[in-house]
């Protein structure tokens, strides 16, 4: 490494005293390398500098010598001397990825559900961490802290720096937020949220008022937070308030009801594309459009891929195909048979989302019927949900038992 | 020539003695072999002869032979020097 730092030269040696030449240079402390012997030559490497003391061993020793190569930083400089910018620009683009690896360029979120990616962007975004800030001023233990305490849904959070990326793990509570907190100065009584009939109650306090198989009317008192104790006596011995808890599930129903007209627009696309690129870095954009477009309707599909170097070193750069695709609008109608289907995939889905909130289904009345200008679906469907709103009561002051009229 | 025997036969008893480094102190040659490949030599005075099949190297009290083929100097200066290639014999001849 050294001597190709200072430059060296290949010589080609011919002659009789080859190997007094050797120990010549050797007693000068001229240090040589890869001697090989070819035939009548021998080729040798020895340091640029010291060809200069080679002149008395050769007059010594009456070789011939032949310099087949030089090599070295010396020699390739002088060789791209007229080649400055170029080496420049190596170290310019050296040093600016120097300078963008201590800078965070990409934020990622990983395990969330409930709490958006916006909504973690936004708050680290007031906490002084984004796409730009120094990685020096990021403390991962100090953001996984204020994360756990900001949002009461993240019960865990792991925040890491890989390369130019912030790594964020979450992991969120899946329990409801609904559960009754437990007041020890407050009852509380559960009613009914809607009509219906209850279907299946399960007491764990509370004194429930009504029985399974029995109408509710909305906002019906379905289980009391006053308990009462009886006496042998069968008169009110005590009192309790207590946090009414039980799963009551009602059979009641929805009305379902969709219309929609069976004359609709469609977009048909002309299969004429316009496509165009662009070069983001920072906040300034870079266009390369080539050609134009004239289109009076069209649908632009953007993607956006940002530079990375490898897996976790990413620069502010992103790259952009933009496409924009004619399309004009055409009149159709539905037919009968698909304005029945499509009436059918929206009453799907809103069964979906009915049974995706825990609500189970058990009769379907909802009919379709379509005349010449639009579809018209209606109907009941009969469900059974969980019901119960928790309400706080107000604690009455206990009278005090009548003395017998026999003591008195 | 009796006296400077006497000297050197006193100075290898002593070296031998007290076990001290025959290489510093009797400015013997040290010859180190890894394999068949490749050879260190320390403490020599120069190459007599060179060839791709046999190096001769002058010792203080000979010279040293290597046979072999497609030999080589990797390097040479006055304190070591390392060859290399198929090293087939070494010869020890005393002077």
């Amino acid at each position: 490494m050294i001597n190709f730092l200072k430059g060296y030269v290949q010589l080609q040696i011919t002659g009789e005293t080859k190997e007094r030449f050797l120990n010549l240079c050797s007693k000068n402390n001229i240090y040589l390398w890869n001697i090989k012997k070819e035939e009548e030559t021998l080729h040798l490497c020895m340091c640029a500098w010291e060809l200069k003391g080679l002149q008395p061993i050769i007059r010594k020793t009456g070789i011939k010598f032949k310099v087949e190569g030089r090599f070295g930083m010396p020699f390739f400089l002088s060789r791209y001397r007229k080649r400055k910018m170029f080496f420049a620009g190596i170290l310019l683009c050296a040093g600016m990825l120097f300078g963008f690896s201590l800078f965070i360029w990409d934020i990622g979120i990983e395990g969330n559900s409930i709490l958006t990616d916006e909504v973690l962007y936004s708050y680290l975004k007031t906490q002084n961490v984004q796409y730009g800030s120094m990685k020096s001023k990021i403390h991962c233990s100090e953001i996984e802290e204020e994360l756990r305490n900001e949002f009461d849904q993240i019960i865990w959070a792991s925040v890491e720096m890989k390369g130019t990326r912030l790594v964020i793990h979450v992991q969120e509570s899946i329990m409801p937020q609904t559960e009754q907190k437990q007041n020890t100065y407050e009852a509380s009584s559960i009613y009914a949220e809607k009509e219906g009939i209850v279907s299946e109650m399960i007491t764990r306090s509370g004194t429930p008022v009504v029985g399974v198989g029995e109408p509710v009317s909305a906002g019906a008192l379905l289980v009391d937070g006053k308990v009462e104790i009886i006496g042998d006596d069968e008169s009110v011995m005590e009192t309790r308030y207590v946090n009414a808890d039980a799963d009551i599930y009602l059979e009641t129903s929805y009305t379902y009801e969709d219309v929609f007209s069976l004359n609709y627009q469609e977009k048909e696309k002309t299969g004429e594309e316009f496509t165009h690129y662009y070069i983001k870095a920072f906040s300034g954009v870079c266009d390369f459009v080539f050609g134009s477009e004239d289109y009076e309707k069209k649908e632009t599909v953007t993607e956006e891929k940002q530079l990375k170097l490898w897996n976790n070193f990413y620069l502010p750069v992103y790259f952009g195909k933009i496409v924009d695709q004619e399309y004009v609008l055409e009149n159709k109608k539905y037919s009968r048979s698909e304005a029945e289907s499509l009436a059918g995939q929206h009453l799907d889905e809103f069964c979906l989302n009915l049974q995706r909130k825990g609500v189970q289904i058990i009769k379907n009345d909802v009919t379709i019927t379509v005349d010449n200008k639009n579809c018209h679906a209606f109907g009941n469907i009969q469900v059974i949900e969980k019901t119960g709103e928790s309400r706080t009561v107000q604690e009455e002051i206990m009278e005090p038992p009548q003395e017998e009229e026999g003591l008195q | 020539m009796k006296k400077h025997k006497t000297k050197s036969k006193l100075k290898y008893k002593i070296v031998e003695g007290m076990g001290l480094p025959r290489d510093l102190m009797l400015g013997e040659t040290v010859l180190q072999l890894i394999g068949h490949a490749q050879a260190y030599i320390e403490n020599y005075k120069g190459i007599m002869e060179y060839t791709s099949m046999r190096i001769r190297i002058k010792t203080k009290d000979g010279c040293i032979t290597i046979e072999g083929s497609n030999l080589c100097i990797a390097y040479y200066s006055a304190e070591e020097m390392k060859i290399c290639g198929f090293i087939s014999a070494v010869f020890y001849v005393m002077e």
